[in-house]
């Protein structure tokens, strides 16, 4: 199993995760102060990662683990960006500043 | 309002209200007995690696020597077991360096011993039942195996699940607009019904799939007159074909000949390997009959180290001759069958899967223990605190979740205490450890029908205490403590111990968050009226 | 809620004997394989799991409990009309 491409799907599903979390207008308003921006390219975007996410999944195993290793991914992804959205929302702030640099 | 003026029908519910019914009957009903599958479920995940912490004489080096039937398992058998009518073998692998022997002997029952590959000698017999004995049947059957009992109990619980699972679903409606949400700031109910919502969404997938694909290993318990009636009834001859087992009677006459079971273990390894273009392993052989004319050798593949589907080819020989009796290799369906149960078992070679599956599990107990804890304190609303009923209610779920764990502890605490060879009032030491799980987990159902609510949080301290209790007594009796084990090798030891210590972490900074008075007198939040805030 | 426990009864018992004489009647219609039958064990215990959503969310309990037992019959004559399921009974 490729060590890399296990990475990326790691970091894939992470990404797509916050991007997820903070196309929703509570988890905005947590992480910048301000109103919502940039919903619906942060949906696209958090959507594709995670399809990212599944491609490094099948790439790096064979189908049958993949269909396994990628659900288990996103539950792992979700839970870190949960935590991290309760306790460090600030983590968030560059990725949200990366979206839309003007608001916060 | 008077009875004259009461409509005669009740309103009917809404689908949300009647989903809401029924989760929370169907949760009450049975949200202990699966916490308590849960959380052996969960450890069953490590149980090779929890057999290697309670039984130290198997922390052995992964050994390099070849381990042959005929060269060492053969001798072991004819000097141990000369007249058992079945011996069964299973070679070393990755999570067990060591070879394991069974056979059931005519008076005492099923005998195990493991091969240790470097000597080619069999350890002293192993007197613990561990992780893989205890723990892991305890999850599928709760060792309550009269009339199956435990089985059936088992599978009702994992329907319940299924059903809690969609009624939950129904219920909450909107999967995605509370995906991420955590509030452990609002009054307790809040956050324990945001924890509950998100553990059941982030797994959905694994909590949907697990009960049904542990109903789908048992299919044969569950529905055995359906399953039996393609082949006539003959239970025997669904086995044959589901499962590819081949049965015949011995003769009662000496066998002219053995053939090498070493080549028809390589034979079938060969075919496999050909059939599926994946190197193929054999992981168990039974020989049956062994010394009989109509004896024969059973090999099978049963966990696959690459692949998830299990148990899809058998080869049964004939012991005297060599010669194939039986060639079976699943089909499509069974396949399917096969790559589902596989999915339960996790026996294949994948550590980063096997770490997912751990925090899986443990979000489904948290997802049970919250479920539970919200419920209770809907209860504590509804009926006068001191009530019988209620302190019943209490009591079951505070034995069923932070007692099941402490339990735990002691079985653990226990296996490091007693003594070898220990006896008592007829129990060996392997049952005399399965007493102290059961007599600590029955005293914590009166511990809390006692104390009550102050009951979570001194539980969540004995649990502390217990690992870390279990943690000193395997450095001071073994003296595999972290670093001793980590630079022998022994990382399931080194692993075990450390999660011991989060585990103790883990509950004590639980004992700090459940003290009673953090329960707050916030008016309840209903799932099924009120739109989430 | 007065009316829960002949939904209950009707989910688990009339949901096992649904199930129960479902995979029978597949069983009995392929005689000698395994792979039918365990396809339709596969998707016995999904749709078991619908139809107790259904028994209780259904407004009118007794007309579920028409097509359960409408189920099982139509199941139970297909076993002792096929010749497999004729050995079985």
């Amino acid at each position: 199993m490729s060590a890399l491409l296990f990475t990326c799907a790691v970091l894939a599903a992470l990404a797509g995760c916050a991007c997820l979390a903070l196309s929703q207008e509570r988890h905005w308003k947590a992480v910048t102060g301000t109103a919502p921006h940039a919903r619906r390219p942060l949906r696209i975007a958090g959507w594709a990662l995670l399809t990212a996410s599944l491609a490094c999944c099948i790439l790096c195993e064979r189908a049958s683990f993949a269909a396994l290793l990628w659900p288990l991914l996103v539950m792992l992804a979700a839970l870190a960006t949960a935590a991290v959205l309760t306790w460090r929302p600030g983590l968030l702030h560059p990725l949200a500043r990366l979206v839309a640099p003007k608001a916060s | 309002m008077d009875r004259s003026s009461a409509p005669l029908t009740p309103a009917p519910l809404s689908l949300r209200q009647s989903m809401t019914v029924l989760h929370t009957w169907a949760g009450v009903a049975v949200s202990a007995i699966l916490f308590a599958m849960f959380w052996m479920g969960t450890l069953s995940v490590f149980d090779r690696e929890i057999d290697r912490w309670m039984i130290p004489q198997t922390r052995l080096e992964a050994s390099d020597a070849p381990v042959s039937f005929d060269g060492h398992a053969l001798p072991a058998f004819r000097a141990a077991a000369p007249d058992a009518s079945m011996w069964y073998w299973q070679p070393p692998r990755e999570r067990q360096p060591f070879g394991t022997l069974g056979w059931n002997d005519p008076v005492q029952g099923w005998q195990t011993r493991h091969l240790d590959p470097a000597t080619g000698t069999l350890l002293p017999p192993p007197e613990s039942l561990a992780g893989t004995g205890f723990i892991f049947p305890f999850h599928f059957s709760f060792h309550a195996t009269w009339m199956d009992i435990g089985y059936w109990i088992a599978g009702f619980a994992a329907m319940a699940m299924l059903v809690l699972i969609v009624s939950g679903l129904i219920i909450h409606r909107k999967l995605f607009a509370e995906f991420f949400v955590f509030r452990p700031q609002k009054h307790a109910r809040r956050s324990t019904l945001d924890l509950h919502n998100m553990t059941s969404l982030v797994a959905l997938p694994f909590h949907v799939i697990l009960p049904l694909s542990g109903l789908y290993i048992f299919f044969g318990i569950y529905l055995p007159w359906s399953a039996a009636v393609p082949f006539g009834g003959d239970a025997e001859a669904m086995d044959a074909a589901v499962y590819g087992s081949f049965n015949r009677p011995a003769l009662s006459s000496p066998a002219p000949a053995q053939a090498s079971i070493d080549a028809m273990i390589a034979d079938a390894e060969a075919r496999w390997s050909a059939r599926h273009g994946i190197a193929a392993r054999a992981d168990v052989v039974m020989v049956q009959h062994p010394g009989d004319a109509a004896g024969f050798v059973t090999v099978r593949r049963v966990f696959p180290s690459r692949q998830v589907t299990m148990d899809a080819d058998v080869i049964t020989y004939d012991l005297a001759s060599g010669a194939v009796l039986k060639d079976w290799s699943a089909g499509p369906v069974r396949r399917a069958h096969g790559w589902l149960s596989g999915l339960h078992f996790i026996q294949f070679d994948h550590w980063p899967l096997r770490w997912l599956y751990f925090l899986a599990g443990l979000s489904g107990c948290a997802m049970i223990a919250t479920g539970l804890l919200f419920w209770l304190r809907a209860r504590e609303g509804r009926h006068t605190p001191g009530s019988a009923r209620f302190r019943t209610m209490e009591a079951l779920t505070i034995g069923g979740v932070t007692g099941i764990i402490a339990a735990t502890g002691a079985f653990l605490v226990a296996n490091r205490l007693l003594p070898e060879g220990a006896a008592l009032w007829g129990e060996s030491r392997a049952g005399l450890e399965v007493w102290a799980f059961w007599l600590v987990w029955l005293a914590t159902f009166l511990h809390a029908a006692v104390r009550r609510a102050a009951a979570w949080a001194e539980q969540c301290a004995a649990i502390a205490l217990l690992a870390m209790a279990a943690v000193l007594l395997n450095a001071a009796t073994t003296g595999d403590h972290v670093l001793a084990a980590a630079t022998r090798g022994q990382w399931a030891v080194a692993g075990m111990d450390l999660m011991l210590l989060a585990a103790a972490g883990v509950a004590g900074w639980a004992m700090l968050r459940l003290r009673p008075a953090r329960v707050a007198e916030a008016p309840l939040p209903d799932p099924a009226l009120a739109p989430a805030e | 809620m007065s009316h829960t426990l002949p939904r209950i009864l009707l989910a688990v018992f009339g949901g096992y004997a649904c199930a129960a004489v479902g995979v029978a009647a597949v069983g009995a219609a392929v005689p000698g394989s395994g792979e039918a039958m365990l396809l339709a064990v596969l998707l016995a215990f999904p749709l078991w799991v619908a139809l107790v959503i259904w028994v209780f969310a259904a407004r009118d309990v007794r007309r579920v409990a028409a097509v359960m037992a409408g189920v099982c019959a139509v199941s139970a004559l297909a076993i002792f009309a096929l010749p497999a399921g004729a050995g079985a009974g």
